[in-house]
C-alpha cells in the first residue's frame, strides 16, 4: 500500500527533476527508491485493507509484491541507459515506469472492480505511450497506435461486463459479489453468466490468451526491446496475480461456465503459442508466441482452487519472467551491435561471448521446462495441480505442446554454439552483468531447491 | 425513473455499444474508431447510471466518474498517438499502417 505512494511520488519528483535536467539524479534516485522498498517488503509484510476495502493485502499477496519490485528492479538496471539510445526524456521514461508499476501493485492487491479497471487502465495507459519509444522507427509507432486501439477496445469490453455484474449482484466488492451470486442458481441469470465472460475476456486480453492475443505478436515486435521486456514480465505477472484474486475470490462460485471457458482459452492458448513461435524468423516475435504459450500454461493454475493456485502461478510467473528478462537483456546487447531483429543474430554467440551464450542458454531451458532450471518445477507444480483436480485432457494438451516448444527454444541454443568466426565481441556493462547473473543463480537455486518460494 | 423498466436501459446501452463494436469493427479512420470506442464506454457509461439508480446504490454512480476521467485520459493519449501517426505517415488509414502483419 505504502509502494503506492512511494512510486505514484517518486514520478512526480522525477518529472520535476526532469525540468531541472537531472538525468543522472532520477536514475540514481529510482534505483534507490526501489532497492530500499525491496529491502522494507522483506523486511516487513503488508497486512490490512485500504480505501475502504477497496485493496486488500493480506499474506498471500505479499510473496506477489515480493516479485513485482524484484522483476522492477532487475528491469530498471538491465535496461539503466536505455532512455538515452532511444532519445527518450529520462524524466518521462522513469516517471512513466513508476507509474506503471503502481498500476501493477493496484492490481495485484485489488479487492473491488473499480480498483482492477483503474489498475489495468494506469498499466495500460502507461505503455501506450512507452510502446512508442523509439518515434523514429515505424515499427514502434504502429505497435503504440495498434496496441492503443485494440486495448481500449477490450477496455470497453471489460468495462460491459463490470456493469453486467454490478447489475447483478449490486455491488464492486469481491466479497459482496460472491456472497450475492452463491444465492443465485447457475444459469438462471443470463447476465450474470454474460458479465463473467465478458470480463474473463477482457482480461485474457490483456494476459494475451488466444482469442485475444492477435495485437501480442506486433506490440511485442515493434515496441522498443526494454519495453517489450516490461510487458512479458512485470505487466504479465501483475495481470495473472489479479486474474487468480478475482476468480477465485468472486466468481468460483458460477463456477461450471467459467471454467469450461477457461478451460477452452487454454487449450487454444497454448497450443497455437508453441505452434506459431515454430515459424517465426524475427526473435521477439517467437518470444512473443512464447510469452502467448506462457500465459496459457499460467492460466492453468487459476483452474485449481485458490490456496496452490497462488503459489504455482507465483512460482511460474517467477521463473518466466527473469528467463525472459535475460533473454530480453542479451538479445538487447545484439540490436545495440546493430544486429537484425532475427533469430539468426543469435548465431556464433558462443564464440566470443561464451558467458552471454552459457547464460541465455540456461534461461532457455528453464524456458522449455528442463530439471537443472527453475522452469521445470514450475511447469511440474502447475499440471500435477491440474492434473490432481481432474483436468487430464488438458494436462496432456499443456504436455504435448511444451514438447513441441522445446523445439524453438532449441534452435536458438543451437545458433549460438555454431563456430562463425566473423561474429564481434559483445562489450558487457559491469550492472548488466551483475543482473544477468543474479537472475540465472536464482532460476537455478529455484530449480535445485523450488520449497525455497513457499 | 416512472414506469420505465430497466430493460429498456438495457437495451437502449446494448444496441449503442453493438454500434460501437460494429464501428471499430468496420472503419478504418483511426479517429472514426477512437469514436466509436467513445460510444462504447459511453453505453456502459449509461447502463451502469440506470443500474446504480434502479437499485438505489450511489456506488455505480462513483464508478461513472472513474470511467469518464480515464476515458478522458485515454483519448489524450491516443490522440496525440494519432497526430504521431499523421506527421509521419500524412495519413490516418489503419490499413496503410501494415509494416507488420496483423
Amino acid at each position: 500500500m505504502n509502494y503506492i505512494y512511494i512510486f505514484t511520488g517518486l514520478g512526480v519528483v522525477s518529472l520535476f527533476l526532469g525540468l531541472l535536467e537531472k538525468e543522472k539524479l532520477i536514475k540514481y534516485l529510482t534505483g534507490f527508491v526501489l532497492l530500499i522498498s525491496l529491502g522494507i517488503i522483506f523486511t516487513l509484510d503488508e497486512k490490512g485493507s485500504y480505501f475502504n476495502q477497496m485493496l486488500l493485502a493480506d499474506d498471500l499477496v505479499n510473496p506477489m509484491l515480493k516479485v513485482l519490485l524484484f522483476l522492477g528492479l532487475c528491469h530498471f538496471i538491465l535496461f539503466y541507459n536505455t532512455g538515452e539510445e532511444f532519445k527518450l526524456p529520462t524524466a518521462e521514461y522513469t516517471a512513466l515506469f513508476c507509474f506503471i508499476l503502481v498500476g501493477a501493485i493496484v492490481v495485484t492487491l485489488e479487492f473491488n472492480l473499480v480498483m482492477l479497471f483503474l489498475g489495468i487502465e494506469i498499466i495500460s495507459i502507461g505503455l501506450y505511450i512507452i510502446a512508442a519509444g523509439n518515434i523514429q522507427d515505424e515499427k514502434s509507432r504502429e505497435a503504440s497506435l495498434k496496441y492503443f486501439l485494440m486495448g481500449s477496445f477490450s477496455t470497453g469490453i471489460f468495462l460491459l461486463g463490470i456493469t453486467f455484474i454490478y447489475g447483478v449482484t449490486g455491488s464492486f466488492l469481491l466479497s459482496d459479489i460472491k456472497t450475492v451470486s452463491s444465492g443465485i442458481p447457475e444459469g438462471s441469470s443470463p447476465l450474470l453468466l454474460l458479465g463473467t465472460l465478458l470480463i474473463l475476456s477482457g482480461l485474457a486480453f490483456k494476459a494475451s490468451a488466444v482469442p485475444f492475443h492477435f495485437w501480442t505478436p506486433d506490440v511485442y515486435q515493434g515496441s522498443p526491446t526494454h519495453v517489450t521486456a516490461f510487458m512479458a514480465t512485470l505487466v504479465k505477472a501483475s495481470v495473472l496475480f489479479a486474474f487468480i484474486r478475482l476468480f477465485n475470490q468472486a466468481f468460483l462460485v458460477t463456477s461450471q461456465t467459467w471454467q469450461n471457458s477457461l478451460w477452452l482459452i487454454i487449450a487454444l492458448t497454448v497450443t497455437l503459442g508453441n505452434v506459431t513461435a515454430l515459424y517465426q524468423t524475427s526473435f521477439k516475435r517467437m518470444l512473443a508466441y512464447s510469452s502467448i504459450a506462457h500465459a496459457g500454461y499460467m492460466l492453468m493454475g487459476v483452474l485449481v482452487p485458490e490456496d496452490p493456485s497462488y503459489k504455482s502461478i507465483l512460482f511460474y510467473a517467477l521463473s518466466y519472467s527473469l528467463a525472459s528478462l535475460t533473454l530480453f537483456g542479451i538479445y538487447f546487447l545484439l540490436e545495440k551491435k546493430g544486429k537484425a531483429d532475427a533469430l539468426e543474430s543469435f548465431r556464433g554467440l558462443a564464440k566470443q561471448n561464451p558467458e552471454l551464450a552459457v547464460l541465455a542458454a540456461i534461461s532457455l531451458s528453464s524456458m522449455i521446462g528442463l530439471p537443472p532450471a527453475a522452469g521445470f518445477f514450475a511447469k511440474l507444480n502447475i499440471f500435477t495441480q491440474a492434473f490432481i483436480n481432474g483436468y487430464t485432457l488438458l494436462v496432456a494438451i499443456a504436455l504435448i505442446t511444451s514438447l513441441i516448444g522445446a523445439f524453438y527454444y532449441l534452435r536458438v541454443i543451437g545458433l549460438m554454439f555454431k563456430m562463425d568466426n566473423s561474429v564481434e565481441k559483445i562489450h558487457v556493462g559491469l550492472p548488466f552483468r551483475l543482473i544477468v547473473w543474479v537472475q540465472v543463480i536464482l532460476l537455478i537455486v529455484f530449480g535445485i531447491f523450488p520449497a525455497l518460494i513457499q | 425513473m416512472g414506469s420505465i423498466s430497466i430493460n429498456y436501459y438495457l437495451y437502449l446501452s446494448s444496441i449503442l455499444f453493438a454500434l460501437g463494436i460494429l464501428g471499430v469493427l468496420t472503419r478504418r479512420n483511426a479517429i472514426i474508431i477512437l469514436m466509436s470506442i467513445e460510444l462504447m464506454l459511453n453505453a456502459v457509461n449509461l447502463l451502469m447510471v440506470a443500474f446504480s439508480a434502479f437499485m438505489g446504490d450511489s456506488s455505480g454512480q462513483i464508478f461513472v466518474f472513474f470511467i469518464m476521467l480515464v476515458a478522458a485520459a485515454e483519448v489524450t493519449v491516443g490522440l496525440s498517438i494519432v497526430v504521431m501517426i499523421y506527421k509521419h505517415n500524412g495519413s490516418i488509414d489503419i490499413n496503410l499502417i501494415d509494416k507488420m502483419k496483423w
